[in-house]
């Protein structure tokens, strides 16, 4: 009886969250394109939707693709909330995956549980709001202040390795928890980047993920299936 | 009318000013939503505040080249708009781009070009606008049927449930670190890897020995910081 409860529950959860996820959604995209819709009328401005769609189109070709691709990618990791959130605030690489993995492994969950669920909803909002608070102080006072010391040469280093020290943090520690876990995808990851070159593998990183995060769990159910991570 | 007077406008204020609201408004409605599943979940309000405060002084750091590229794009796009962009889905190098794609198309040598005036601008809006929405359309059509579906899948109750979700993670993590590992070419990059991994698993252990768990419970902007360091370092010994 308990469980059926516990599942009710979940069942409530997430019908919450996707409604929440869908509407919020569908208002910030309206909200974002009334900002150009305003402008173009308010000051009768003559704009070719021709034009509009063929500046685009590279773009959306490139994007769109890359967007469904990771989504589904990010979903394993931080839930349906998580991508509602973070797509719309952007930055997830860079910022939101992270924190919320960190955030999943201070509180001790799993990335893909009930509750490595609302721990990386929990983040990545928090994260979406420090970016916000920052830039609009940035936009406001501090910008022009700060701009010329973050620009200096000397901490230019600092800026472009943001990726691979973030990475570096995140990653070791789930390879020395996990090694068997880990030595297929990186095999396979080392692999693309020596044979492909590391800079083709990155920009066309959306459509390698899934291949090698089926291998990743090829590999795993192999290892599970034959006892090996017992 | 100079395109920037638009671009500078209260008018154009406003429209930003509203979309960057209700961005924090969604935040806020997820986490009141969460906190209290959460609860009911079992996860302590401790823990879910030390998450969020890690995750908060983690996001200063990433947050400051942001900072930088708005400084870049208000030169030429006014000081609302790029606030707009890079406050929500926008990255900072989609957005140069997709303004330089507009200037191209219009004929000009980029937003920096004199010429660029106010239809210009308004269509490097539509353009920066529609162009990187797709994941947040996808969303809205498909994402509760990904759901249902990865739940009914999870609610097997499976014993490799937990080992799948693994398995995913490490694959993505390790596709995105093995460009940076593998490039002999760019050793800055491997320092930081493995300095800010050292400092990681330092953290861990000091915390360990010494039970001081604030070092643990900031550990990531820790050795982010660490590791961004090390990249000055080791460029200036070079």
């Amino acid at each position: 009886m308990l469980e059926t409860s516990d599942n009710d529950r979940a069942l409530v959860f997430d019908n919450t969250i996707n409604r929440l996820g869908r509407v919020t959604s569908i208002i910030s995209l309206a909200l974002m394109i009334t900002v150009p819709l305003t402008v173009t009328i308010f000051y009768n401005i003559d704009v070719n939707a021709g034009e509009v769609a063929a500046a685009a189109g590279g773009l959306i070709a490139m994007f769109a693709p890359m967007a469904v691709i990771e989504n589904i990618s990010y979903y394993s990791i931080i839930g349906a909330g998580g991508v509602y959130l973070s797509c719309i605030t952007g930055n997830i690489m860079n910022m939101k995956l992270p924190s919320a993995i960190s955030g999943m492994k201070l509180a001790c969950v799993e990335p893909g549980s009930a509750k490595g669920d609302i721990i990386s909803i929990l983040c990545i909002a928090i994260s979406s709001f420090v970016t916000v608070l920052v830039l609009a102080f940035s936009m406001l006072i501090i910008g022009e202040y700060i701009t010329p010391y973050l620009s200096k040469p000397l901490l230019a280093p600092a800026f472009a390795n943001i990726m691979p020290a973030l990475l570096g943090a995140l990653v070791v520690p789930f390879v020395v928890k996990s090694i068997k876990l880990s030595v297929t995808p990186f095999a396979v990851s080392i692999v693309l980047c020596v044979t492909l070159g590391g800079g083709f593998v990155q920009r066309y990183q959306s459509y390698f993920l899934p291949v090698v995060m089926l291998m990743s769990v090829l590999a795993a159910y192999m290892m599970y299936k034959s006892g090996m991570l017992d | 009318m100079n395109y920037l007077e638009v671009a500078n406008s209260k008018l154009m204020l406003g429209l930003c000013a509203s979309v960057v609201i209700f961005v924090l408004i969604q935040a806020v409605l997820f986490i009141k939503v969460s906190w209290k599943r959460g609860l009911e979940l079992g996860i302590k309000p401790a823990t879910m505040k030390k998450a969020m405060t890690n995750a908060a002084v983690f996001s200063v750091v990433p947050s400051l080249p942001i900072v930088v590229m708005l400084m870049v794009l208000t030169v030429n796009l006014g000081q609302y708009f790029p606030w707009l962009r890079l406050s929500v889905v926008g990255s900072a190098a989609y957005e140069n781009m997709a303004a330089d794609i507009v200037s191209k198309a219009s004929g000009l040598s980029g937003i920096a070009d004199p010429r660029f005036d106010l239809p210009i601008f308004t269509m490097a809006m539509w353009v920066m606008s529609v162009g990187i929405i797709w994941g947040i359309v996808f969303n809205i059509f498909f994402m509760k049927s990904l759901d249902r579906f990865s739940k009914k899948v999870k609610g097997s109750n499976n014993r490799f449930i937990p080992i799948l979700s693994s398995a995913l993670f490490i694959g993505m993590l390790s596709l995105m670190s093995a460009p940076y590992i593998t490039n002999a070419e760019n050793i800055t990059a491997i320092v930081s890897f493995a300095s800010a991994a050292v400092t990681v698993l330092l953290c861990g252990q000091v915390t360990k020995a010494t039970n001081i768990r604030i070092i643990d419970d900031f550990s990531l902007p820790i050795s982010l910081i660490v590791g961004m360091a090390s990249a000055i370092v080791y460029t200036s010994i070079v």
